[in-house]
């Protein structure tokens, strides 16, 4: 039977529709332009299609700084923060819902609290740390402050509190080890909580802007953001470069949410409450 | 194959643990859920713990895998002590009530994955499995995963992953309670076969008496963590040692009769809303020789040993409702102000008014079925 769709539908349906334009539009707009000379870019009334269709801004972008170095520093950093901050949120989120300690409680509140910092607030101490140790200008200082995520335990650990005793007694058993039963029974039943959370946290290491340009100043080790941005600092306003150096920035992102958008958006709406 | 041994195993939980059961005893170090257990298991025992929920049968099964700890007492597998060794050293292997299968992994996946984790060679795990499988039919399953699986196929693939290892014990806890009745019957049958294929030392926890009856070779029946009786089905069918376990075993219920027992040089009456019966040689021998003397009792006696009688030495009662079974009838009847069931083959009352509600029905029971209850104890006097 053909469902009727009543007006509320509809209404809903057009305000999706029309959000769904507003964000999306942007996006078309830097990909067109990135194609158009600055000239045309600038000109007056704007033309939405390119006419002089060029591909220079793109191999500028290249020739005139570092850019394939800046993508390699970020694919890396923001991997391996993902690969690591995954895990131990996976395994640390485990540890709370899974294992009575003593102060458990207290600690995990400690953590939650921890959460409810802003991040600018922590950084000069983090940053005074990171020179005190001699870690600034390194990939060090890239990678280890993101290892551990906040957020990430505390969602991994809502899901971890919902998934029943049982399975891991079966695992216990059949003759798992604590860890063999985090690793080949909780992690793998936790799949789409952690998908989730792998994009969160590749975007909040791939799109951070405000660490990296603090604590790194050789141009060798620039993520793509700071990259970026000293474009602007070194040339000024070449809106058309800009463009193309931003329509390549998102390529990995797409990548990563077209691979992992069914388990992402699962993971978002039955996340913490899976049993 | 292997036997258990439980000697005086108890579990206690802090204060603050389970408060909901009050009915556990509590005492310095907290509440008691099972206490004093005392068991020993033989070679290929199908051993089932039953009682109502709450009663420790689930704890103890725990206690005996390893996933609780045991408070006080020793477990031995095998004449080894087992209390500090961890579950997976045990070898055992354990069915549980919702299945517990592994939701990301296909069923031979779930099947293979404890002998992955032995790390045994792939020939031999694709022989085990594929055995498994074939007993429990359920070859063709063999690549689906778990959520495409009835429950009754899910059970089957539970136990047949507790099966692939030939553990020594096979632990089962509830493993029939999320069926529905069909399918509960059919595959109680099942294990019933499976126990002859494969040579283990099971133990079953139950709420449900009839699965107890029809499954164990010795059941146990437990009451706020205490053991009540341990015998085979009929023993403790025909003999039950307290108040609590006649009225648990056996359906429908037995009926309890307030009455007096009077002794005259030895020899017994007892009497019941002024019904005699004098009792026979081998229950006044009982009673002599645990020197019970004339009392109020509980008088139990089941509904199918209760037979419609006539003239004077007979208990009068009205039937409130009756219940057709086919080839019997239950009579719900209400003599005195105490309500009682008489089971009675439908053939007996063909052609009588006595299934009529308000119909008035004499009843009476021979001495060999009466069971006698201290009003005191709630022990059964003549054991």
């Amino acid at each position: 039977m053909k469902k009727k769709h009543n007006l509320s539908y509809w209404l809903m349906f057009v305000m999706m529709t029309l959000i769904a334009f507003v964000s999306f539009f942007p996006f078309v707009w830097m990909f067109l332009s990135s194609f158009k000379p600055q000239n045309e870019l600038l000109s007056m009334p704007p033309t939405f299609f390119p006419e002089n269709f060029t591909i220079a801004n793109y191999t500028s972008v290249f020739k005139q700084m570092p850019f394939g170095q800046y993508y390699i520093n970020s694919l890396v950093t923001a991997g391996l923060n993902t690969l690591v901050g995954v895990i131990s949120s996976s395994l640390i989120g485990y540890i709370f819902a899974k294992y009575d300690f003593p102060f458990k409680n207290a600690i995990f509140l400690v953590v939650l609290a921890c959460m409810m910092i802003p991040y600018e607030t922590l950084m000069p101490t983090v940053y005074k740390l990171m020179v005190g140790i001699k870690w600034t200008n390194s990939y060090k200082v890239l990678t280890i402050p993101y290892f551990v995520n906040i957020f990430g335990i505390f969602l991994m650990r809502q899901f971890y509190l919902d998934l029943p005793d049982d399975y891991l007694e079966a695992a216990e058993v059949d003759g798992c080890s604590q860890f063999e039963i985090w690793a080949r029974i909780a992690m793998p039943m936790a799949n789409s909580t952690t998908s989730s959370l792998v994009i969160f946290l590749f975007m909040a290491s791939y799109n951070s802007f405000m660490w990296p340009l603090i604590s790194v100043d050789t141009r060798k080790l620039f993520t793509l953001p700071v990259g970026i941005a000293s474009m602007v600092w070194d040339r000024g306003n070449q809106y058309a470069m800009l463009l193309a150096a931003a329509s390549m920035i998102i390529v990995p992102v797409c990548i990563l949410f077209a691979f992992m958008q069914r388990k992402f958006i699962e993971g978002m709406t039955s996340g913490g409450i899976k049993g | 194959m292997s036997t258990v041994t439980l000697k005086n195993i108890k579990k206690v939980y802090p204060k603050s643990h389970n408060d909901n059961k009050h009915n556990l005893k509590e005492t310095a170090e907290g509440v008691l859920a099972v206490d004093d257990f005392n068991l020993e298991i033989k070679d290929n025992e199908f051993i089932v713990l039953v009682g109502p929920s709450g009663c420790g049968k689930s704890t103890t099964l725990r206690m005996v895998a390893g996933l609780e700890e045991i408070t006080g007492g020793e477990l031995y597998i095998d004449d080894v002590l087992m209390n500090e060794v961890a579950p997976k050293d045990r070898d055992i292997s354990m069915v549980f009530q919702n299945y517990a299968l592994y939701p990301h992994m296909t069923v031979r996946q779930n099947m293979e994955f404890p002998l992955k984790v032995q790390k045994k060679k792939k020939e031999y795990i694709d022989k085990k499995v594929e055995e498994a499988a074939e007993i429990l039919g359920i070859t063709e399953y063999l690549d689906r995963k778990p959520k495409a699986l009835s429950g009754g196929q899910k059970q089957r693939v539970a136990i047949g992953r507790a099966i692939v290892r030939e553990p020594k014990v096979l632990l089962m806890d509830e493993p029939l309670s999320n069926l529905d009745a069909k399918l509960r019957n059919q595959m109680r049958a099942e294990i019933l076969k499976l126990r002859k294929r494969i040579h283990t030392t099971f133990i079953y926890v139950t709420h449900d008496q009839t699965e107890a009856m029809t499954l164990g070779d010795r059941i146990v029946i437990m009451k706020d963590g205490v053991v009540q009786q341990i015998g085979t089905p009929q023993e403790v069918f025909d003999n039950p040692h307290n108040l609590f376990v006649a009225g648990f075993i056996g359906t429908p219920q037995m009926n309890f009769y307030d009455g007096r027992l009077l002794e005259d040089n030895g020899k017994y009456t007892v009497e019941i809303q002024g019904m005699k019966v004098a009792l026979g040689k081998e229950k006044n021998e009982r009673l002599k020789a645990n020197g019970v003397v004339s009392q109020d009792v509980t008088v139990g006696v089941r509904p199918e040993h209760i037979v419609l009688a006539e003239g004077d030495n007979v208990i009068r009662s009205v039937v409130d409702v009756s219940e057709m079974m086919g080839s019997e009838v239950h009579l719900h009847v209400t003599a005195n102000g105490q309500e009682s069931i008489i089971i009675v083959p439908t053939n007996v009352i063909r052609g009588r008014s006595v299934m009529d509600s308000g119909a008035e029905v004499d009843f009476s029971f021979p001495e060999e079925v009466v069971h006698l209850f201290s009003k005191e104890t709630q022990n059964n006097l003549e054991y």
